[in-house]
């Protein structure tokens, strides 16, 4: 009999061992005091996976940012982490803000079978606005986020082959239409000031003494690090404007 | 007979579930469960406790067991003793974690628990202020020094957190009037001599185009060149006097932090209440 009972006892805590539940309590009471080494024991310490390991262990990566680990797992215990807004809302966020676009694309794209929640709703449309700005439409967004958008989508309309093409024409111009006129006047004076340069040296001494050479060399060097610096002004408009916007967008969501 | 295998089997996956962690995260989760399952403040502490002194045991010293230190409420320690050796340890956790503020408040609230005048409190005394309090330290010194000579050594501390590399105007000036020599004069000769010929020889070329009557171009390559190299020639005179005071400042503290490190063998400040 006791013999018997012993084996009921063993079978009994094997499997519950194997289903053995997660403290949610105690979870939050490891990620609050950031005890990273002991969340991480503590949720590998479940052998057999379970959804709702797959969620903690989200959340996990969550805090301890890994976009990849965080994909994971949160494929694997989707319903549980959908349930879960602010879960939702805060790697929203920092997919958007720190992750690669193949992410940030993987992300959004498997909330699209999901339930229209608030947060859902409120940073797919983030998403759309900056994947696609031309196409979207501002009035999407709330009030306080039209500003930015529209300071985006507007450096979206310009394009840099344009900025490059109106550099070569006159230096500074492609600067100028990127909306950045003080680096357009510098660019402007420099590559004239080499010009009279040369001009002046080319007149006075011939074209092949080695003072114009020099003149003319830093004037070509100049001269094509504008045409560049005219493409180059959009490019980087677009991502520090895109960058602001979602900063903006995610500090509005808080 | 298959009962027993069975059973067998069971129990050695069980052993396998329980020793598969790293040992050390393991317990710490475990002293951590402790004390989440505990609802009394101060036994609270106590697993605390217990959880900091097992990362002693365990030879680990960095940022995590400093951070353990910040979330214990010392002053709910029911063991006196527990509380002077906490005290003990944190100050010396958070001096090497480089946390001076903190060791600073952990060494005056040991020395309130005790009292403490020993030569080892003295010592540490001397590793807490070194650098932040000169006037302390050198009392301490001068205490120590009755005891053995060789704690006079440690004067140096005083000379350190107080050192002041001269004349740096002299050498600003130096270099305004002849470009390169205050670089020179800071121990780097060759940056000095190619700021020597860079400005010598962009008033050089600047002159030949007056002589040539290429006025545009003097006034180009003078104010964009010229004038770049001039100043240039002034910030790294700054630059070099800078380094070379930090240098001076590391090798007189090198010095000091040996002759300690001879003391700290001689006169040992080690862990308590492990």
């Amino acid at each position: 009999m006791i013999k018997k009972i012993n084996n009921y006892l063993i079978v009994f805590f094997y499997v519950a061992a194997c289903h053995a539940q997660i403290d949610a309590r105690f979870v939050k009471h490891l990620a609050t005091n950031k005890l990273q080494a002991e969340h991480r024991a503590y949720l590998n310490s479940f052998t057999v996976p379970f959804d709702s390991l797959h969620y903690y262990k989200a959340k996990y990566y969550l805090q301890y940012f890994n976009d990849s680990l965080l994909l994971t797992n949160y494929t694997q215990s989707k319903t549980l982490c959908f349930n879960d807004q602010e879960f939702i809302a805060s790697a929203s966020k920092l997919i958007l803000l720190q992750s690669k676009p193949i992410f940030q694309d993987a992300w959004f794209a498997s909330m699209v079978n999901q339930e229209n929640t608030k947060a859902k709703k409120y940073f797919e449309a983030i998403y759309m606005a900056t994947t696609e700005p031309l196409a979207f439409n501002e009035k999407e967004l709330v009030p306080e986020l039209q500003k930015p958008f529209l300071s985006y989508k507007k450096v979206c309309g310009k394009k840099p082959v344009l900025g490059a093409a109106l550099s070569t024409v006159v230096p500074g111009l492609g600067k100028w239409y990127a909306g950045k006129p003080k680096s357009a006047l510098m660019a402007f004076v420099l590559n004239g000031s080499y010009a009279l340069q040369t001009w002046e040296s080319a007149g006075k001494l011939g074209i092949r003494h080695p003072l114009t050479i020099i003149n003319a060399s830093a004037f070509a060097i100049f001269y094509l690090s504008n045409v560049y610096g005219g493409y180059r002004a959009i490019v980087d408009l677009r991502k520090e404007r895109k960058k602001q916007f979602i900063a903006n967008a995610a500090g509005y969501y808080n | 007979m298959l009962r027993g295998i069975i059973i067998s089997v069971l129990l050695i996956l069980c052993s396998v579930l329980l020793q598969a962690q790293a040992p050390l995260a393991d317990s710490l989760l475990a002293y951590e469960y402790r004390y989440f399952k505990c609802s009394n403040d101060t036994l609270k502490q106590g697993i605390l406790h217990q959880k900091i002194n097992y990362y002693l045991k365990n030879g680990y010293t960095g940022e995590a067991l400093f951070e353990e230190h910040k979330r214990l409420k010392y002053n709910l320690l029911l063991d006196a003793q527990q509380k002077k050796n906490f005290l003990w340890n944190a100050t010396l956790v958070s001096y090497l974690n480089n946390q001076s503020e903190y060791s600073a408040l952990y060494l005056e609230e040991y020395l309130k628990a005790t009292a403490d005048s020993s030569l080892n409190a003295e010592l540490l005394k001397v590793l807490v202020y070194k650098y932040s309090d000169s006037v302390k330290v050198n009392r301490v010194i001068k205490k120590l020094s009755k005891t053995d000579g060789q704690f006079k050594d440690l004067e140096c501390f005083a000379e350190v957190a107080l050192y002041n590399r001269k004349h740096k105007n002299f050498y600003l000036i130096s270099s305004l009037i002849v470009p390169g020599s205050g670089t020179a004069m800071n121990g780097r000769a060759l940056k000095g001599l190619v700021s020597l010929a860079l400005v010598g020889g962009s008033a050089y070329g600047v002159y030949q185009l007056v002589q040539y009557g290429l006025y545009i171009n003097a006034v180009l390559w003078g104010s964009g060149v010229g004038l770049k190299f001039y100043s240039g020639n002034v910030k790294l005179t700054q630059k070099t006097f800078e380094e070379k005071e930090a240098q001076q400042k590391n090798k007189l503290a090198n010095k000091c932090e040996l002759k300690l490190k001879n003391l700290l063998t001689k006169y040992p400040l080690s862990l308590r209440g492990l």
